[in-house]
């Protein structure tokens, strides 16, 4: 009878211990980036802003279906010059990025994901295009233009919003990230690496140009980028990603973006910020 | 005689206390009539400085009570902003809040505005009513159409 007993209670003790192991070998963690080009305090810049997601085993990542980004609250996309004007979804859908004005364009990037085909693990990137759209629900609302081709060819647009945030952020970008599946019985795709500038670079893939008539000319110009505060806020620039999988599992990943030196720097400077992540 | 000396000074001094009286809730009657009014008036805002998502802007004001007009406005999700205007013989100040109803170059969003005081001829101001805007975001300047009620 005692023998029963101990066997028993070693049986619930290994089942609790594969339940509680399993689940914390399913939780994702993330780390967060962000950098101001160029850094100087009181002019516009170009926000660079990446996330990575890890799990534990590898390869063993839920998809993310929902993620947030926060933003300082002495940045505001209101002076940005950003996304003058709106495209519209089925713009999107019927003609791509094309199909666009060139103002409505707010940024640029790359998402990396992770495709289990066959038993193995295949990365494919995606170039990522984010365009203003029209108002929805009383708010600045953005959609983010997926390109990718292989091994998985999609397109999807999906769609983010702007959104207040609790100090001592500002604005928040809050997205929702659909399903993309792959094969039949294969999980679906799940995005590991992130990275984008929010608003236009001098040169490279990610630079981009608007137009305004000037005397009846079209003249193309580089959009202003988020305004800085011309004081540093105490202990830097705070950003903070809130990340949502399709287990229902979150993930918290911060960081900060230190204040720039009082010396004037080159424009094209770029911080090293320290991060941080929590599963 | 004495008596009736007596008697008469009673008289002055009880119509001097009722005069008084009288006067006095006169001033009291004058004081709390307030005079309300209902306004529509347009700001047009041009744009000072900016940090992050608050912005410092000025301009004037047009209709029944025209000034000039200072307003911080917060604009994140939505609009937000307090606001003090200029009119001739005083102040009034309050604060507003409004959606979004389009995006693009130009940003057009309604809402409301309160008054919540003033100063000079419009110390006691209280009043609110609806606001409708746009904001170039080109310029960054902002024009405002209120229409309300205003007590002072």
């Amino acid at each position: 009878m005692r023998l029963i007993r101990v066997l028993l209670a070693a049986c619930v003790v290994a089942c609790l211990s594969t339940c509680i192991c399993g689940s914390a070998l399913a939780a994702q963690t993330a780390s967060l980036y962000a950098s101001f080009s160029p850094e100087r305090l009181g002019a516009h810049a170009t926000i660079f802003l990446g996330f990575r997601i890890s799990s534990i085993p590898p390869a063993s990542q839920s998809p993310l279906t929902n993620v947030s980004v926060l933003l300082p609250g002495e940045i505001g996309l209101a002076t940005s010059g950003l996304g003058l004007e709106n495209c519209r979804l089925h713009t999107l859908e019927e003609r791509g990025a094309y199909g666009c004005p060139a103002d409505a364009l707010m940024g640029r990037g790359t998402a990396t994901a992770e495709i289990s085909i066959g038993g193995e693990t295949i990365a494919e990137s995606a170039q990522i295009e984010v365009f203003s759209a029209p108002v929805r629900e009383g708010r600045l609302a953005l959609w983010v233009f997926a390109n990718a081709h292989t091994p998985v060819s999609a397109e999807p647009v999906f769609p983010a919003a702007v959104v207040s945030a609790p100090s001592p952020y500002g604005d928040a970008i809050d997205a929702a990230i659909p399903l993309i599946p792959t094969l039949p019985g294969a999980p679906d795709v799940a995005v590991t690496r992130f990275h984008m500038a929010l608003g236009a670079t001098a040169r490279g893939p990610d630079h981009f140009v608007y137009y305004k008539s000037v005397r009846g000319r079209r003249v193309g110009y580089a959009p202003k980028g988020l305004l800085l505060p011309s004081a540093c806020p105490r202990g830097g620039f705070p950003f903070e990603a809130q990340f949502v999988f399709q287990d229902e599992t979150n993930a918290t990943a911060r960081t900060t973006v230190p204040c720039p030196a009082r010396q004037p720097r080159r424009p094209t400077a770029q911080s090293h910020p320290r991060t941080s992540s929590s599963p | 005689m004495s008596w009736w000396r007596l008697a008469e000074g009673a008289v002055l001094v009880a119509l001097a206390v009722a005069l008084l009286c009288t006067q006095s809730t006169g001033v009291l009657a004058a004081a709390t009539m307030a005079r309300t009014e209902r306004l529509t008036m347009t700001a047009h805002l041009r744009y000072l400085t900016a940090k992050g998502a608050y912005l410092l802007e000025e301009g004037s004001v047009s209709g029944p009570l025209a000034g000039t007009v200072k307003a911080h406005v917060r604009f994140t999700a939505d609009i937000s902003g307090s606001f003090e205007f200029y009119p001739h013989d005083g102040s009034i100040s309050g604060y507003g809040s409004a959606r979004l109803h389009e995006s693009g170059t130009y940003v057009s969003f309604g809402g409301t505005v309160t008054i919540t005081g003033g100063t000079g001829r419009y110390a006691h101001a209280r009043g609110g009513g609806g606001l409708y805007g746009v904001y170039n975001r080109r310029t960054l300047g902002l024009t405002i159409q209120t229409t309300g009620s205003l007590s002072y």
